[in-house]
């Protein structure tokens, strides 16, 4: 039966004082497992991945080994290996300590990885907005091909690995996979049609894997560790540990590591429970993109399939803890506002719903909302989900639909209060409100057939 | 800030040395577009916001029209079209923080500076998105350096230091922020130190049978060229071993018309408007954009009779076949590579010995099918 609780893995170099440097880092078990790659073919590491199940860590829990088994070999094209490291996902803060403490571990990920995919270069697409993570790994590069970790002949292998660093410009989007590769192409960070995917036609239009540097920091650790270890922790469908970012209204809000199937109640315990003792109003388990969950869902296993029952999603393991005296409404119109501002126009969905469900949304909040404004809510949000050209457009529509869906009478209270009843915001005076004009965002006209008395 | 204040104000200029670091930078990457955002930030670093300037300095490195460079600059949120003062400070106010107090240090800052910009002390004050410091809500972050936890007064405190051109020491990295252009100086990767090696990783990416491809325009159609693209650092290899060879878009010898080659005068002609058409060619360093970016015009301009870029011939195997028909008496736009002709010194690189793929040996210029290599899409879509 494997175990869950708290785990020291991924996590388990933080404390050591400049484990940043390579020479620290060595001493403690660093590029060991990078020793032990040089050692087996790529399909025995891709097999190696898949035995041990693990899942990938950006979010949506593709299977990592089944993804690097996709790369066509062969074609005489380069494969590229892409890190994403362009975490801007609310609340998730899981790859910035990782890099920032232990930057030596994503390196020595990479060269394994690409190794396990026969990748000679490796790019890692790091988020603008991290401006001393930036230092930290082109530091640790730099270092790394001193040392002959990285460069034409991986230590004396015969082998070859290159890493770029590219910086990205803060663009959300740029978290989504085709987006990132047309970043890093020098474009917008519009997301790419599919097919043909990455795995055959990414960057520069070859064969490309992208990767979490959660996802791509666990291979060293399971070739040092084997299968049959790595698998103690976690479940059955969702292997291994999992860095943990919980943040919001718990006592020590951080950076922890559990094993995937810890209930979420264990957690948040670990973070010494709730800040003054408050009860927890609402939750998200895995960024603002996963739809909330109440607090009768704190028992549920925090595993990929645990908490998919329950009703929302794993995402990048980023819990958002918010007390009772939090307005649902108000949380859910500030994410509904950083997904109007970081849509990337490709798509009118999108582009265009964020738009709207934000305006309409700042009118609840603040005390001008109308009794079909709910309804309006719910067909724009049935009108975004699934028509949009990535999940850009899905996550928009999830905290609104979930705030609908469990706290319905808090966005009814608003409505008949003309406030917010936990007083979050201030009311605006309906003769000061540029949202109140009363054609201004009318729900669809009634079905005709309807008006007519004929249905 | 006014259009007018940003033309009173005097910037640096971007200077020799700044033209050298972004030519270093274009040749890491096998394609050269992919140095546009580390180039756009390298602006930054000297000219505080993305100048038309800039940009223009940009869509000459890499190639591009200024539209397009324009139209990556506009998208993405840290390349700013107003000047910032030399404390950009980034306050989150998204849910987590907000509630802990960002929205309120936010709303202070804005007061204090009555706008969000403050010239005097070279201080700009943004709201941000979601910063990834969550357990150090509220956050703040000075030229992306964190900041965190803070209180209200804490968060007036850092204000007043910055515009004292003082911030102290951030708790998380133990240093004291760099100032905005030397965080952007740094985050265009200048200052990363194995760049020797990503040079050579640029030429082997290139090497392979089939190296990386790129795409021209705004299209979807992907492109081989023998090398890499014509404004990177394969296609200046390519240049100098088909001695004047230009990466230019693939037109058949049988489409070298009148129509195509005075298309290409019109396209030299408006890039240099000072030079008579006809020698515009010769020698002049600044024809080393040229041809990178006539790809889409010449042939759009070309009227009726060139080919567009969907009919353009196509050679997926590389040059193989395309010497042959490349009459011997071409049309007279030839031209050698000038001393200013190829970016950075690639005669080093080491690919003197490597012709075998590329075996033109004429030195004409004319826009012809023999190095221009373009893979339909229907076959990239097939493949999937």
């Amino acid at each position: 039966m494997p175990k869950t609780g708290p785990v020291s893995l991924m996590s388990s170099r933080y404390d050591i004082e400049n484990i940043h440097d390579i020479d620290v880092y060595e001493q403690h078990g660093g590029y060991e497992g990078l020793k032990i790659a040089l050692t087996k073919t790529s399909d025995e590491m891709i097999q190696l991945m898949k035995d041990a199940g693990v899942r990938g860590r950006g979010g949506a829990g593709f299977p990592t080994g089944l993804k690097w088994s996709f790369i066509p070999q062969g074609t005489d094209q380069p494969i590229y290996l892409v890190c994403n490291a362009d975490e801007s996902e609310p609340g998730t803060f899981k790859d910035r300590p990782l890099m920032e403490r232990d930057p030596h571990q994503l390196v020595e990920g990479m060269v394994c990885s690409g190794l396990a995919i026969n990748s000679e270069f490796g790019y890692i697409y790091l988020r603008g907005e991290f401006g001393y993570l930036s230092r930290r790994l082109s530091r640790a590069i730099a270092q790394a091909y001193e040392k002959g970790y990285l460069g034409d002949n991986v230590m004396g292998s015969g082998k070859r690995f290159h890493l770029y660093l590219h910086r990205g410009a803060a663009a959300y989007i740029c978290g989504e996979e085709t987006a990132l590769l047309e970043s890093l192409e020098g474009r917008r960070g519009q997301p790419r049609l599919r097919p043909p995917f990455p795995a055959t036609h990414g960057l520069y239009g070859c064969p490309t894997t992208v990767n979490n540097v959660e996802s791509i920091s666990t291979l060293p650790w399971l070739l040092r560790l084997g299968v049959e270890e790595y698998t103690q922790w976690g479940t059955e469908k969702s292997a291994g540990p999992k860095l943990m970012c919980i943040s919001g209204d718990v006592a020590n809000p951080g950076n922890y590591e559990f094993a995937l199937g810890t209930p979420i109640s264990e957690m948040i315990e670990a973070c010494g429970g709730m800040k003054d003792g408050k009860d927890i109003g609402f939750f998200n388990p895995g960024g603002s993109s996963t739809p909330f969950l109440t607090p009768e869902h704190v028992d549920t296993p925090y595993s990929f399939e645990g908490v998919q029952e329950a009703g929302s999603l794993l995402g990048t393991g980023a819990l958002m803890v918010y007390n009772s005296d939090r307005c649902v409404v108000d949380v859910a119109w500030r994410y509904t506002q950083f997904y109007e501002h970081e849509s990337c126009g490709k798509c009118t969905p999108c582009r265009e719903g964020g738009y709207w469900l934000s305006q309409v949304m700042e009118r609840i909040e603040t005390g001008n909302g109308r009794p079909e404004d709910l309804q309006v809510l719910q067909d724009a949000c049935d009108n975004i989900f699934g028509r949009s050209f990535c999940a850009l457009g899905d996550a928009l529509t999830s905290p609104i639909v979930s705030g609908l869906n469990l706290f319905r009478d808090e966005f009814e209270a608003h409505i008949r209060l003309g406030r917010c009843p936990k007083g979050v915001t201030e009311p605006v005076p309906r003769s000061e409100s540029t949202l109140t004009d009363p054609e201004f965002l009318r729900p669809a006209t009634p079905d005709p057939l309807a008006a007519a008395g004929l249905i | 800030m006014s259009d007018a204040d940003t033309q009173t104000t005097e910037l640096p200029p971007l200077d020799q040395e700044v033209h050298e670091t972004a030519d270093r930078i274009v040749r890491r990457y096998p394609v050269s577009r992919s140095a546009l955002l580390p180039l756009l930030h390298l602006v930054q670093s000297v000219q505080n916001h993305i100048t038309d300037e800039g940009i223009a300095f940009c869509a000459e490195k890499v190639g591009l029209t200024r539209a397009e460079v324009g139209a990556v600059a506009t998208f993405y949120t840290m390349y700013k079209r107003q000047p910032v003062g030399d404390w950009l400070l980034s306050v989150c106010t998204n849910p987590t923080c907000k509630q802990k107090g960002g929205q309120e240090i936010y709303e202070n800052y804005v007061e204090a500076l009555g706008g969000h910009n403050d010239p005097e002390t070279k201080v700009t004050v943004e709201h941000a998105e979601c910063l990834g410091i969550c357990d150090g809500a509220p956050v703040v972050q000075v030229n992306y350096e964190m900041f965190g936890p803070m209180t209200v007064a804490e968060g007036d405190q850092l204000l007043a230091s910055c515009r004292k051109g003082d911030p102290p020491v951030s708790p998380w990295s133990g240093e004291k922020p760099p100032t905005f252009n030397e965080v952007e100086r740094d985050l265009s990767g200048a200052n990363d130190a194995w760049e020797a090696e990503l040079h050579k990783a640029a030429i082997q990416q290139i090497e392979y049978d089939r190296p990386p491809t790129y795409r021209t325009g705004e299209t979807d159609i992907p492109v081989t060229h023998p090398g890499g693209d014509p404004a990177g650092v394969g296609g200046a290899l390519f240049r100098q071993e088909a001695s004047g060879g230009n990466g230019q878009a693939a037109v058949s010898a049988d489409d070298l018309t009148e129509v195509a080659t005075e298309a290409r005068e019109d396209v030299v002609a408006d890039r240099n408007p000072s030079e008579p058409t006809g020698e515009a060619l010769d020698g002049d360093d600044s024809q080393r954009i040229a041809p990178g970016e006539s790809d889409d015009t010449s042939i759009a301009e070309a009227g009726p009779g060139a080919p567009t870029a969907d009919e353009v011939n196509v050679h997926p195997e590389g040059a193989a076949d395309v010497d042959t028909d490349v009459p011997a008496d071409a049309p007279a736009l030839t031209t050698q590579p000038g001393p200013g002709d190829q970016p950075g010194d690639v005669g080093v690189l080491g690919r003197d010995e490597d012709t075998d793929r590329l075996e033109v040996d004429d030195s004409t210029e004319v826009p012809s099918d023999d190095r221009e290599l373009e893979e339909p899409a229907d076959d990239e879509q097939g493949d999937a």
